[in-house]
Formats: structure tokens, C-alpha cells, sequence
């Protein structure tokens, strides 16, 4: 049991009075080249993602303004078509529909 | 009260961007930002590369400091987080590393190697202090800390505590705790004689 408690108080010991450890020179010269590289990077990486969000805006815009004009010309023939079955019988023409309207 | 003028003249500069500043900041920390690491990571190497993580971490988050403790403390509290941080990620790796090897990584990193030595370790100490290392690992968390920085870079308890963001008897208590932890590993090492 002696032997133990010796062990353990030896043991614990071993990491007290350590010799300085000292970091490899020009430690600061190694540090300014990986800060200035990963600048360098975050850069490129918001350049890269601002040309990205630009080509994204600019497919989403397309998509919607050729949505928006397909919407408006079926609106405007679907409204065409609603007249026409209600009052006309054989025409999709809006100036034909004018002329039966005006002879009626 | 020099010393404490120099730190925040230095502060102002390296938030204004001036590079000397930052130059000598890290001149004034380097050795016990990294013999601090050196003492969690267990491995020279990739000690200086979470050494030049937490320079980096200090230069991008300067704004952020505000001079209610010493910067010193700050700068330590810093590695410690990071250190820690590593030691996780370490932990995890090697739980998983069994899944990684199926996919041909190898383990990226030696730390947690049996065989690493601190090099600042006496050579009449070496097999004893080998012995020691494995039963810090297996302290909690805020013992292993506390421990490492009071064993290794020698701070006092106040040191550790402001650091920790701790009150003193708290730091004391972990000691206590974390010397009775490593008394009843030890005993049992030498008692069953691996």
C-alpha cells in the first residue's frame, strides 16, 4: 500500500517543474500567410456567391415575367371565350363579335 | 498599470488595422498561447496550428472585446474554448473512426497517441508522466481544464477562475475533485499492475 501512495505521489508529480517549451520561430510570418489566404479566400467565396444570387435573380425574373405574360394572354382569351358562348355562337374573332354585336 | 496601457493602445490599434499592433500582440502571447495548447492537444504540430486558430479568432473578433477583463484572460479563455473544441472533435473521430476506415480515410490526427511525451517533461519523468497524460483524459471536461492550466502553465487559481468565468472556490473545488479523480485512476493502474 506504501508502495502505491509513493507511486500515485510520484506520478503526479512528474508534470511539475517542466522545461520551457518553446514554438517554432517565425511563428507571426506563419500565422500572416494563412490570415491572409483565408482573406483571399472569403473573398473569391463572396464573389462566387454574389455571381451565383446575381444569375439566380436573373432566371427567377425571366420565369416570372414569362409566367405573368402567359397569364395576362390566357386571361384576356379566356374573358374573349366567356362573351363569345354567352351571347355569340360561332366566333373567337373580337372585331367579328364587335360587328354581330353592332348589326344586332 | 504600463502594462495594461500597452494592451489597450494595442487593442485600439489592432481595431483601427494596424498590423503592428497585431504583430506584437502575438509576440506577447505566442509561447503561452501554444505551450497552453500544447499542453490539451499532446502533439507539437497540430498545437501550433490551433495556437494560429486562436490569433486568428483574436485578430477577427477584437471588436467584440471590450475591456472588462484583463486581455490576457480573454486571449487564454479563447485557447482554452478552442482547445476543448479540438478535444471534442478528437473524441468524436475516434468513435467514429471505425465508419470513416470503411470509406479508406485515415485518421487524420496523432493526438490521444499513448506514446507522445510532453517535450518539456523531465527524463527521469517520462513512463511516469505518460501514465499521468492518460488518466487526465479521463477527467471531466472543466477538471481536465482547470488541471492543465494549473499543472502545465502553472496559473494560479484566481488565473483559472477568471478564465473559466468561475468564482474561486468553484476552481478549488474542481482541483480537489480532479486530484481525487486521478489519485483513484492511478490506484487503480498501479494495482492492477498494466
Amino acid at each position: 500500500m506504501k508502495v502505491d501512495n509513493d507511486n500515485i505521489e510520484r506520478t503526479l508529480a512528474s508534470l511539475d517543474s517542466l522545461e520551457e517549451v518553446n514554438i517554432k520561430p517565425f511563428f507571426y510570418t506563419r500565422l500572416r500567410t494563412r490570415l491572409d489566404s483565408k482573406q483571399t479566400l472569403s473573398k473569391r467565396q463572396m464573389a462566387v456567391g454574389w455571381a451565383a444570387l446575381i444569375v439566380l435573380m436573373a432566371v427567377n425574373t425571366g420565369v416570372l415575367l414569362s409566367l405573368q405574360g402567359d397569364s395576362i394572354n390566357n386571361s384576356a382569351t379566356y374573358q374573349i371565350e366567356v362573351l363569345n358562348n354567352e351571347y355569340y355562337t360561332n366566333t373567337n374573332d373580337f372585331y367579328t363579335l364587335i360587328e354581330e354585336y353592332e348589326t344586332e | 498599470m504600463n502594462l495594461e496601457k500597452d494592451e489597450v493602445s494595442l487593442v485600439q490599434g489592432i481595431k483601427s488595422g494596424d498590423e503592428e499592433s497585431f504583430k506584437k500582440l502575438v509576440v506577447n502571447y505566442e509561447q503561452q498561447v501554444f505551450r497552453l495548447c500544447l499542453g490539451y492537444i499532446k502533439n507539437n504540430e497540430e498545437a501550433e496550428d490551433l495556437a494560429q486558430e486562436v490569433f486568428m479568432e483574436v485578430y477577427e473578433s477584437i471588436n467584440s472585446y471590450k475591456n472588462e477583463s484583463d486581455l490576457g484572460t480573454w486571449i487564454y479563455r479563447i485557447t482554452v474554448n478552442k482547445s476543448l473544441e479540438k478535444i471534442r472533435y478528437y473524441k468524436r473521430s475516434k468513435r467514429f473512426a471505425w465508419i470513416t476506415s470503411l470509406f479508406g480515410n485515415e485518421e487524420k490526427y496523432s493526438s490521444f497517441s499513448k506514446d507522445w511525451v510532453h517535450p518539456g517533461v523531465k527524463m527521469e519523468n517520462i513512463e511516469r508522466s505518460k501514465v499521468l497524460y492518460e488518466a487526465i483524459e479521463k477527467l471531466p471536461e472543466n477538471q481536465h481544464a482547470a488541471f492543465i492550466m494549473h499543472k502545465i502553465e502553472g496559473m494560479t487559481y484566481k488565473e483559472i477562475a477568471d478564465i473559466l468565468k468561475l468564482n474561486l472556490s468553484t476552481v478549488e473545488s474542481l482541483m480537489h475533485r480532479a486530484k481525487t479523480n486521478l489519485k483513484k485512476t492511478l490506484k487503480h493502474y498501479y494495482k492492477s499492475g498494466l
